[in-house]
């Protein structure tokens, strides 16, 4: 397998924060979850 | 001796030319299965306990335990949702806050949700509420807030863009003083965005903006006329030209497109104007679905906006735009869910979502003159509102992506949603394959990817 975009990591599963919007600028706009950073996290 | 199963949330597809492409919900794992390797992944995804052969069975079994396509058999996966959830919800850390400085606007939309709700509200923010808006910010970090976002909208918040400049200011030294993060972004019609705006933009911190183009002229001076029903298109798409000249990609700037069904071909159309206009590279485009009562207006199901939302990514492809992530994992739908977010009106009433804005029955409580939240029983009904209650959702392969869908929505539906029998599926149930398809065409087409 070749990994076109890597797995989230243990820690990051659970219990950190991950972006909630990622990819959509509508909510990106809107997100708080990714530590004050509209962009994605990878 | 362990043992292990396959994830429920593992998505295995083709694309046209046969290509096997593997994705996981839960990890956001996304991969190439290489034709040499089909059947051994076949041979562990069937039967995860079978025995490894030899180290090249036993290298890919290891992939698929760090893509989460398998995992080991204790795991509960909904459990990890859960926690995952939960832990977002209640998360104190962050502060989001969603501003109107106004209720005014000086367009009038075929679609507005707000103009009608909002004819009798305090239209805009007056000076001790700003104050109070001080108090309020500094007692969230008294109280472990970490990080601040805010987000300008409306009415139009342009109209205030003295007010914001303040506003952002003592914000700011806030967040300077207590070392922290501080993130702003505006949602705007994008009329008002003249020369004049620039500077107050980048001063308050602002490094996001949308604007909202619903297509070619006729269409969108149709959809989205000032007041008094002049048209509003040229100017709009002057001031973005200008503006992304002046802020050299230091403001992000997103074209929403929002589309029904007088207007499903707007995002193909308004795409060919952009890169006639140079804007190829200097600001995103992506389309909306509107969804108004508003009898001026057929919306689209969302099964056809899902076909345009393909549609469109292909296109962008195709013409050499930017291009987004693919739907990945996500902890909650959107920041509605979450329990330190707030959509605040110039009275300083708060709302979970900024289509709630106006309307009473969804106010969730409101910031009293010392600073502090005053919530009520709605709020209640917001924070409880729990997507792993419906069976629809806890079998639901799209869950780790979704994660109940729209919570407005359901709160719409009055004290009875527990009654429904599913969240609000976003589009990404219709669409999610071609999603990722056309995400792995981008990553070989424009990158190094040497999957292949």
């Amino acid at each position: 397998m070749v990994f076109i975009l890597e797995p989230l990591e243990m820690d990051q599963l659970v219990l950190r924060d991950v972006c909630a919007s990622y990819c959509d600028w509508h909510c990106s706009a809107h997100c708080v979850l990714c530590d004050g950073k509209v962009v994605p996290i990878r | 001796m362990k043992s292990f199963k396959s994830s429920k949330y593992n998505f295995f597809f083709k694309t046209e030319e046969g290509v096997k492409l593997a994705f996981n919900g839960i990890s956001g794992g996304f991969a190439l299965i290489k034709k040499e390797n089909e059947k051994i992944i076949s041979k562990f995804i069937e039967n995860p306990n079978s025995k490894i052969k030899n180290s090249r069975e036993e290298k890919i079994f290891t992939q698929l335990l760090h893509g989460r396509f398998i995992v080991d058999s204790s795991i509960d996966e909904l459990s990890l949702l859960k926690m995952r959830f939960w832990n977002a919800r209640f998360n104190q850390r962050n502060l989001g806050i969603t501003l109107a400085p106004t209720l005014n606007c000086n367009f009038k939309c075929v679609y507005c949700y707000e103009r009608e709700k909002n004819a009798n509200k305090p239209i805009r923010m007056n000076d001790k509420k700003i104050e109070v808006l001080e108090k309020f910010i500094t007692n969230q970090i008294k109280n472990g807030v970490k990080n601040i976002n805010v987000g300008w909208y409306g009415g139009e918040p342009l109209l205030e863009i003295g007010m914001i400049e303040k506003i952002s200011k003592k914000i700011i030294d806030i967040c300077n003083k207590n070392q922290i993060p501080y993130n702003a972004n505006m949602i705007t019609n994008g009329y008002l965005l003249t020369e004049k705006t620039f500077k107050p933009i980048l001063h308050s911190g602002i490094n996001f903006i949308q604007i909202t183009l619903d297509g070619p002229p006729d269409i969108h001076n149709h959809f989205r006329p000032l007041r008094d029903g002049s048209p509003t298109f040229s100017i709009i798409l002057e001031n973005i030209k200008r503006f992304v000249d002046f802020t050299e990609g230091k403001v992000k700037v997103a074209i929403r497109v929002n589309v029904a069904q007088e207007n499903y071909n707007a995002p193909f159309e308004l795409l060919k104007i952009l890169e006639e206009e140079g804007l190829k590279g200097k600001v995103a485009i992506y389309p909306g679905q509107i969804v108004s009562d508003n009898s001026q207006i057929v919306c689209l199901l969302d099964n056809s906006f899902s076909d345009i939302e393909t549609n469109f990514i292909e296109a962008l492809l195709e013409k050499g735009w930017s291009f987004e992530l693919p739907p990945l994992p996500r902890s909650v739908y959107c920041s509605a869910y979450l329990k330190n977010s707030y959509t605040v009106d110039p009275d300083l009433n708060l709302y979970k979502c900024w289509e709630a804005i106006g309307i009473d029955k969804l106010k969730v409580g409101y910031i009293d003159n010392d600073g502090r939240i005053r919530l009520n029983e709605e709020n209640l009904h917001w924070l409880s509102y729990d997507p792993f209650e419906f069976e629809e959702c806890r079998k639901c392969k799209f869950l780790p992506l979704c994660m109940g869908g729209c919570v407005s929505k359901i709160m719409e539906k009055g004290p009875d949603y527990a009654k429904i029998e599913h969240g609000e599926c976003p589009t990404l149930r219709n669409n999610l394959l071609k999603k990722l398809i056309s995400y792995y065409k981008f990553k070989v087409e424009r990158t190094k990817f040497e999957g292949k």
